[in-house]
């Protein structure tokens, strides 16, 4: 693979490694290392990189060093404010873009709100998992390639990850 | 507390098949079961707004894109370490083993090998047939050799006890017996062999010759 083979690669997968960092670690200075890592592990293991595999060996690389990172700084289940900004930043001018009106605006900024804190409060593998199916739309089968488990385990993940968010999210409801 | 309650176990089942009932994942007698139940149950019906919401907001959330700068500093690293060190090319033979994780490539490289070795057995017995055929060659032709030296021998000392008048005649008999012996055995190795041996018998000296 070339130099130039290889940023195409790069550009092609970015957003999706970046925003699987950002989503598991709710920082964006962390995402961004994380995913310049991941594409610096893939440059030095390039001869094993496959048009095929690429994406999934990229999810995985990125979803390894997250939750390395998770356990280096003892990530807690609640995040702190800091940590939070970000997503909270973007999840607010995402709701701006469709231009409803303003208490249209603020119930679903406060459901997203609130449905965003209940990703941050699931296990790291389920939130990675979460993310792949709901974030970047990937099959049973894609993720089942990426986190080497069987299609019906991952199915199950999936339903149980989002039986888990409404039970946080009744109890940040009833807060 | 949640201000909706269950009303009896069939609520707590209905409630934990909700998701798989949004997504249409449930055979058609759940599914006819949860969707008479639902009108009924005000606690169901929360539940099942909550499940709907989780979904909408999950097919909304945004999708930030990756900032400038880990392109930049990704395409820095790839131009400062453009070569492959020693462990890339360790790495190439690892490459070519997940090569072979193909069932079909897995089965041509088996058929390679096995022909491969077949061949180096073939090669083998060949050989071994040439070298012992060479040295049942070089057995014939030492023993020949003796065969002449001792004949020539016998004639040499049978000249020596000849009178002079006699010694043509009686040289010729012997000397021509023995060059025709040279000629057969000449002869079978050749067709031993099955090589040209006719240069070989051409430079055999014969007393007739001279």
């Amino acid at each position: 693979m070339t130099e130039d083979d290889f940023l195409i690669l790069v550009r092609k997968h970015q957003d999706k490694v970046y925003r699987h960092a950002l989503y598991l670690l709710k920082n964006s200075e962390d995402a961004k290392d994380m995913t310049q890592e991941t594409f610096i592990k893939a440059w030095q293991h390039r001869t094993k990189l496959r048009e095929k595999t690429v994406h999934s060996w990229l999810l995985k690389c990125v979803q390894n060093l997250c939750f390395n990172q998770l356990k280096r700084r003892k990530f807690q289940v609640h995040l702190s404010e800091e940590e939070d900004e970000t997503l909270e930043m973007l999840l607010h001018t995402h709701s701006q873009r469709s231009n409803p009106s303003p208490d249209e605006i603020t119930i679903k900024q406060e459901l997203k709100q609130l449905v965003h804190r209940a990703i941050g409060e699931l296990p790291p593998a389920m939130r990675s998992i979460v993310i792949m199916r709901e974030l970047e739309e990937m099959s049973y089968k894609e993720i089942a390639e990426v986190i080497k488990q069987p299609e019906n385990s991952v199915k199950s993940t999936v339903f149980r990850a989002r039986k888990k968010l409404r039970e946080i999210l009744n109890r940040l409801m009833e807060k | 507390m949640n201000q909706y309650t269950t009303n009896d176990t069939n609520c707590t089942d209905i409630q934990a098949l909700l998701e798989e009932y949004v997504a249409g994942e449930l055979d058609s007698e759940t599914e006819s079961i949860i969707t008479l139940h639902l009108p009924t149950c005000d606690s169901c019906q929360h539940e099942l707004r909550l499940v709907q919401t989780i979904d909408t907001v999950l097919d909304d959330l945004p999708k930030p894109t990756t900032p400038p700068e880990v392109l930049s500093e990704v395409t820095a690293y790839v131009q400062a370490h453009p070569r492959s060190s020693w462990i890339h090319r360790v790495f190439q033979l690892t490459t070519f083993l997940d090569f072979l994780r193909s069932p079909l490539l897995r089965v041509s490289a088996s058929v390679c090998l096995v022909g491969i070795v077949v061949f180096g057995v073939y090669q083998y017995q060949q050989n071994v047939k040439v070298e012992q055929a060479t040295r049942d060659f070089n057995y014939a032709i030492s023993k020949m050799n003796f065969a002449v030296q001792k004949t020539g021998l016998a004639v040499n000392d049978s000249f020596t006890s000849l009178k002079v008048d006699e010694a043509p005649r009686r040289a010729l008999k012997p000397t021509a017996n023995v060059s025709s012996a040279i000629q057969r055995s000449l002869g079978i190795i050749n067709n031993l062999t099955g090589s040209d041996m006719q240069h070989t018998s051409d430079t055999i000296p014969s007393k007739t010759d001279e």
